[in-house]
């Protein structure tokens, strides 16, 4: 059950960072704290599709599909940006 | 009476006044490539660092007035620290302006390109090995990107210091005039310090246009110089340990410089040769690799 929860949540992007677009990924920057952080390709798609309308088992699906990403890898992304605090979930907290 | 040297880099004008006689050769010698005037002077005179007696053969230094640090110091201390607190003296000046560790150097025809790599990489050799090949430069080990344009790296003068070794790759430092050969005291490493006008004079550039980043990676084994291309992420990965800090100035001229400057990881085993690559580099922007 608590898998199924997780896999329906709807994360969101935090409003911590400042976000700038790179080739192959994006480049994370904290004000406050100014901590910088990159993002390679899957966690930029990942973060950018972290609107509150796409479940966690959609980004799954999403990664998979468009860049052969392993479900298991982008669950794995999901875990960093929410213990990084790029990304929340209140469904699930 | 005291001797007064002035420095100026970044157009910001550092000053040492030496108040015993014995140091003044030893403080002719202190980034001479970065000195705009020296001039006789009283113990009073205006200056940020003061070299003085401690007491017998031993030396301290005041730093805007204050002693720095309680222990007295021999005269290798004295050079090697002042050489460090010379270029912190500009850059609290630039606190908030992106200063990036590296070296840099300006192809005769045009075109900056940045070498950037923590300790021991090899940017004081790429950068010796280049102005030998006639280019031109803007330091062997820093940076500043303030200019409106984000690609305008600013030169730092300053004089090199050459590791131990590499000193059998460039055997003509050894006996140019400024060179002064000294161990750190903490790492009991020899390094030469040379003023790099005596390898070509009037090669010093204020600014350039950055169209490369090389990120060297000294290999022993000595496998030829393999030239790989670096992502944006792989190169602001890379960047950010040699930034002195990171604000969202900082943040913005990091992503606009990673997207729009062609980057590469430069493996060799020695740098004599090396500013050939850097200029095919510059010429093709495409990978090289040479066996």
């Amino acid at each position: 059950m608590i898998d199924e929860a997780w896999s329906k949540s709807r994360p969101t992007i935090t409003d911590r960072f400042f976000w700038e677009p790179l080739p192959d990924g994006c480049l994370l920057f904290e004000e406050a704290t100014g901590e910088l952080i990159t993002l390679n390709g899957p966690a930029e798609l990942i973060l950018s599709h972290c609107d509150g309308e796409h479940s966690i088992g959609d980004l799954r699906r999403m990664v998979e599909a468009e860049l052969e990403v392993s479900p298991s890898v982008t669950e794995e992304l999901i875990r960093r940006l929410l213990s990084a605090g790029v990304i929340a979930n209140e469904a699930v907290e | 009476m005291s001797l007064l040297l002035r420095y100026r880099k970044l157009g910001i004008e550092a000053r040492l006044r030496v108040d015993a006689p014995e140091l003044e050769p030893l403080a002719l010698g202190l980034q001479s490539s970065a000195v705009t005037g020296r001039e006789s002077c009283e113990e009073t005179a205006t200056a940020e660092l003061v070299w003085q007696r401690r007491s017998g053969e031993t030396w301290q230094i005041r730093l805007k007035g204050e002693l720095w640090r309680e222990a007295a110091l021999s005269q290798e201390e004295l050079f090697l620290q002042s050489d460090s607190l010379l270029d912190d003296l500009i850059r609290e000046q630039l606190a908030l302006v992106p200063m990036l560790h590296a070296g840099g150097v300006v192809h005769p025809s045009g075109g900056a390109v940045v070498i950037c790599g923590s300790s021991g990489a090899g940017k004081t050799s790429l950068v010796t090995e280049c102005i030998l090949q006639g280019w031109n430069w803007l330091s062997d080990e820093r940076l500043c990107f303030r200019q409106e344009n984000p690609f305008q790296a600013e030169g730092f003068r300053r004089n090199f210091n050459l590791k131990e070794r590499s000193f059998g790759n460039f055997p003509e430092i050894a006996s140019l005039p400024s060179t002064r050969e000294l161990i750190r005291p903490h790492t009991g490493k020899r390094v030469r310090f040379f003023d790099p006008e005596e390898l070509g004079r009037g090669r010093f550039q204020a600014e350039g246009t950055v169209r490369a980043v090389v990120v060297p990676r000294f290999d022993a084994s000595g496998n030829g110089t393999v030239v790989t291309p670096l992502g944006g992420v792989e190169l602001v990965n890379l960047l950010v340990p040699e930034l002195r800090t990171t604000e969202i100035h900082t943040a913005r001229w990091i992503a606009e410089f990673s997207r729009q400057v062609s980057a590469f990881s430069l493996r060799y085993s020695n740098p004599r040769g090396l500013a050939d690559v850097l200029g095919s580099l510059l010429e093709s922007g495409d990978l090289l690799s040479r066996p």
